[in-house]
């Protein structure tokens, strides 16, 4: 469904990705770990055009969406996306920050979007919430109502970054719980995480990263497991004790 | 509709009625005073007041627009326009109104605008010197949303001015609106530099007499020493019963654009 073929990005001098491919199909999930600083976040913002890659491709079923405005318009329309820092829009309620998209990317009459909003907070528990403001929320609230935005959109696949680790440890349950729901229902992820149990759980493709390179891809097992690098090894034996 | 359901309607339409009720007192106070006082000049006040009212919207709307593009270029357009935009910024706030609207009188006679222009003189004297601020407001409200807001705009599909519309906008009104007051009620209050508008000494333009003009003509004509003060007392609440009006129509803006539980301070 999403195929990323070599690529790479430079800001400045720094060669952040250096040359990254990997596929994802419909229904997998695809989880991304590795060190900080080694180029996740980045690679997952070229995947949906909000950085630009400097060299390679990425496709959407097939048709090329890098360097054409219509194709990154038309990714964007049907890849959502989960921030780390939730980023709701402040100044809408939970269901405004939902149907935005609704009503004026795809025009749906307010009523039919206020509908499929209120639907979407009640499948991530929240639907009494419709009326609060993010700042009156939770971050494990927000950040609920943040994979309900993106869900609203009908999206084909919807990339996470990192999405809990700008939470506190007794709310990272919570969206956990609702991305291992999504997961199960058949839904396309791409995921920056450390949460190790999230990634036992779910992760169809473990893909380990750094320097901005795959160092390592396959299941959970084969990469927590059976590291064939040293790094991989030193990473897994830090962030699961 | 009743004042009881208007006051119903919020914190904001309650700010907008007190200020409205203060600027009545304070407007009427000085209505009394000048038709006790000056009862043949009460006509010539009034349109001292209307053109105070008119320079103050022109004056205040011109910078508004300038503040905005200006404000908007210097926080989003690329490096090439914002040299020229800082330089508007940094000259016009660095020169007194007062030579601005000198320069105005001077400059504008000989480049086509004859004095039955003096109207839009003064308007653009004030309206370019007052963009220069509200173009600094505006950068401010402009870099004070949060880059995220963008991101999740762009990644949902909204086109960049949707997200304008829709997203930064919004965010910055909240930001914005503060000090714009600030800057309109300073416009209003400096339109009495306008006194240096030529009009008076020719009759043929009487429409540029503004508030300070009429008050500084009649105590001219006023041989009574002791009636001075009430004449610039008068003035003065006719400029404080205008400040509030505005004041009151920020605030209620102000109210509109809140944001439930956001703030430094716990609202």
């Amino acid at each position: 469904m999403i195929e990323v073929r070599d690529v790479h990005k430079w800001f400045g001098d720094l060669h952040v990705i250096r040359g990254v491919s990997f596929e994802v199909r419909k229904g997998e999930v695809v989880v991304i770990i590795g060190p900080s600083g080694s180029g996740k976040s980045t690679l997952l913002r070229c995947i949906n055009g909000l950085v630009e890659p400097d060299r390679g491709e990425v496709f959407l079923d097939g048709s090329r969406v890098t360097g054409t405005r219509k194709g990154i318009e038309n990714l964007r329309a049907q890849v959502g996306m989960v921030f780390q820092s939730f980023n709701l829009f402040i100044h809408l309620t939970a269901l405004g920050n939902v149907t935005l998209g609704l009503t004026k990317v795809q025009g749906m009459p307010s009523e039919k979007a206020r509908e499929v909003g209120l639907r979407l907070l009640e499948k991530v528990g929240l639907r009494d919430k419709a009326a609060s403001y993010p700042a009156q929320l939770s971050g494990g609230q927000q950040q609920r109502v943040a994979i309900a935005r993106a869900l609203a959109m009908d999206p084909k696949a919807v990339l996470f970054d990192e999405p809990t680790s700008a939470l506190d440890p007794e709310l990272i349950g919570e969206v956990l719980e609702v991305m291992t729901r999504l997961a199960q229902e058949g839904m396309t992820m791409v995921v920056v995480s450390h949460e190790m149990g999230f990634v036992r759980s779910v992760a169809s493709k473990v893909l380990f990263m750094a320097d901005g390179q795959i160092l390592e891809a396959g299941t959970a097992r084969d990469v927590f497991e059976n590291p064939k690098h040293d790094r991989i090894r030193e990473f897994v034996s830090k962030v699961l004790t | 509709m009743t004042l009881r359901t208007l006051w119903a309607r919020g914190a904001g339409v309650r700010r907008l009625l007190r200020n409205l009720a203060a600027a009545g007192v304070v407007g009427i106070a000085a209505a009394i005073i000048i038709s006790l006082a000056f009862p043949r000049s009460v006509a010539f006040w009034a349109v001292g007041a209307a053109n105070t009212f008119i320079l103050f919207a022109g004056s205040a709307a011109l910078g508004l627009a300038i503040g905005f593009l200006v404000g908007w270029g210097r926080s989003a357009g690329p490096r090439l326009i914002s040299w020229p935009l800082l330089a508007y910024v940094e000259g016009f706030r660095g020169i007194p109104r007062i030579v601005i609207v000198l320069l105005a009188v001077v400059i504008f006679p000989r480049i086509g605008l004859g004095i039955d222009w003096a109207v839009l003189w003064g308007i653009l004297a004030l309206g370019v010197s007052s963009g220069a601020y509200q173009a600094e407001v505006f950068r401010a409200g402009f870099q004070s949303v949060q880059r995220g807001q963008i991101e999740a705009a762009t990644s949902l599909g909204l086109s960049y001015w949707q997200t304008m519309r829709y997203v930064t906008l919004p965010q910055t009104m909240r930001i914005v609106l503060p000090p714009l007051g600030n800057e309109w009620i300073v416009v209003l209050k400096d339109t009495s530099i306008l006194i240096l508008l030529p009009g008076f000494a020719q009759l043929s333009v009487p429409d540029v007499i503004e508030l300070t003009k009429v008050a500084q003509t009649l105590q001219q004509a006023t041989f009574d020493v002791t009636l001075w003060p009430v004449i610039f007392a008068a003035a003065a609440a006719v400029y404080l019963a205008m400040t509030l009006l505005v004041s009151g129509i920020i605030q209620y803006a102000e109210e509109r654009y809140k944001v439930p539980g956001l703030g430094v301070m716990a609202a």
